[in-house]
């Protein structure tokens, strides 16, 4: 197997299936759309089901998805990319953005759901806590509130990616970069010098790191 | 036991740049309870940058067969043209199929979320969105799933309409659109999905539960 690149994102502006897509869309051509849009849900299924895995929140049993109910998140993902807003992006990157947009939008609705089973079981669910204590529904109300200040068409580009990843520190990004573009731990500890341990401890610390970049953007 | 995660982490990604399409789930169910969240938020971070990678044949094989995948990719081919009068005509569909009146559709929705009293006006809204009157994007998740459970028809596409009453048009725009022009429609969509008043409300002032089912929160 061909060594992958040690960019994560280098690929980003040769997604055969998304060119294929807009191709497609471009020229109307509504089965090769219909084909096209097939094979690059399943390119992207992946990033689907971990945008979906991830999803966890108090109001729910344990705290997370059960496996069926991220099945029904995706679904819900695909509902939306397909029928809420006919993705008319054209890079990757746009993709991205509305994938984990409309996760996280179908994982408020499953939760608003989950409330009004509890609501109608318990007959009176009180779920807005007070000012010091918010309960389950206060808290939904500040995700959702901060979704609402989110665009999507800024959330994960290239540009925004290439701005988290020059702010991460050198040793992180290093390692972060050539692990999330497929090369072993244990070549990388060799290349730098240091245990497979620390390539892992640096990895995870560059994955926190670039999260609370990220987040800061959408704030 | 946190190099276990890192294991874990290490293979999701060189499944995913060897076309493997690795499952997140799959791969969480294998992390020790304790570091699960933490491996969540590692395979997603990986996913915000990760390159999109087509599945490798044998893991298309795989995918094809995966009922989750199958039941998405059936959405693919089963929904219909995306204008906001595409989903009223797939809802008429399962009404009519189902034989139920807009008035009794909005009886038994209303009366499902226990918004007692506000059945007739749940229906005139249904109504509405039948006949594209009002915009299908502000209708919400959780709407739709129940209306299907209503209909006793399939959740997430509120069944496609019959192939004989099928509306011809695209499945997706031909013309992608100006750079602005896809920022207006990704703003719209916010818009129509934020949980603040977006879409007018039919009586000023008010604004209650079916608002937010059905014409966007």
């Amino acid at each position: 197997m061909a060594r992958p690149s040690t960019d994560p994102v280098a690929r980003d502006a040769s997604s055969p299936e998304l060119r294929a897509f807009v191709r497609a869309r471009r020229r109307g051509d509504e089965a090769l759309m219909r084909s096209t849009w097939r094979d690059l849900l399943a390119s992207e299924w992946s990033r689907i089901r971990a945008f979906a895995a991830a999803r966890r929140s108090p109001a729910l049993p344990n705290g997370h998805l059960t496996p069926e109910e991220v099945d029904e998140l995706a679904q819900a993902v695909v509902v939306r990319l397909i029928d809420k807003l006919h993705f008319e992006g054209e890079s990757i990157g746009e993709l991205r953005a509305f994938l984990l947009q409309a996760t996280k939008y179908a994982f408020l609705d499953h939760l608003r759901a989950h409330i009004d089973e509890d609501r109608r079981r318990a007959g009176s669910f009180d779920d807005r806590g007070d000012d010091e204590t918010p309960g389950v529904g206060g808290r939904l109300d500040a995700e959702a509130s901060a979704l609402v200040v989110d665009t999507l068409d800024r959330v994960v580009d290239r540009a925004v990616l290439d701005e988290a990843f020059a702010a991460m520190d050198e040793d992180k990004r290093e390692v972060f970069l050539a692990m999330a573009g497929g090369e072993p731990a244990a070549e990388i500890a060799q290349r730098l010098g240091i245990s497979v341990a620390n390539v892992y401890q640096r990895n995870r610390r560059g994955l926190v790191q670039l999260q609370g970049l990220l987040e800061d953007q959408l704030r | 036991m946190t190099a276990r995660i890192d294991e874990l982490y290490e293979e999701y990604v060189q499944a995913w740049h060897a076309g493997g399409a690795p499952d997140a789930v799959a791969f969480l169910a294998r992390a020790d309870s304790a570091e699960r969240d933490e491996l969540a938020d590692m395979l997603e971070t990986f996913a915000l940058a990760a390159p999109a990678v087509a599945p490798s044949d044998a893991r298309r094989a795989e995918l094809d067969d995966d009922p989750a995948f199958a039941r998405a990719a059936a959405l693919v081919d089963a929904l219909g043209p995306p204008s906001p009068e595409a989903w009223g005509v797939r809802l008429r569909a399962a009404r009519e199929r189902a034989e139920v009146s807009i008035t009794e559709l909005g009886a038994r929705f209303a009366a499902s979320f226990g918004l007692h009293g506000r059945e007739e006006r749940a229906a005139r809204l249904l109504d509405d969105l039948e006949r594209g009157e009002r915009p299908a994007s502000g209708v919400s998740l959780r709407a739709t799933t129940r209306l299907a459970e209503l209909l006793g028809t399939a959740a997430a596409a509120l069944a496609p309409p019959a192939p004989a009453a099928s509306a011809p048009a695209a499945l997706f725009r031909a013309d992608p659109g100006s750079a602005d022009e896809l920022a207006d429609v990704l703003a719209d969509f916010a818009a129509s999905r934020a949980p603040a008043p977006a879409a007018p409300p039919e009586r000023s002032g008010e604004r209650d539960e079916l608002d937010d089912l059905l014409l966007g929160g």
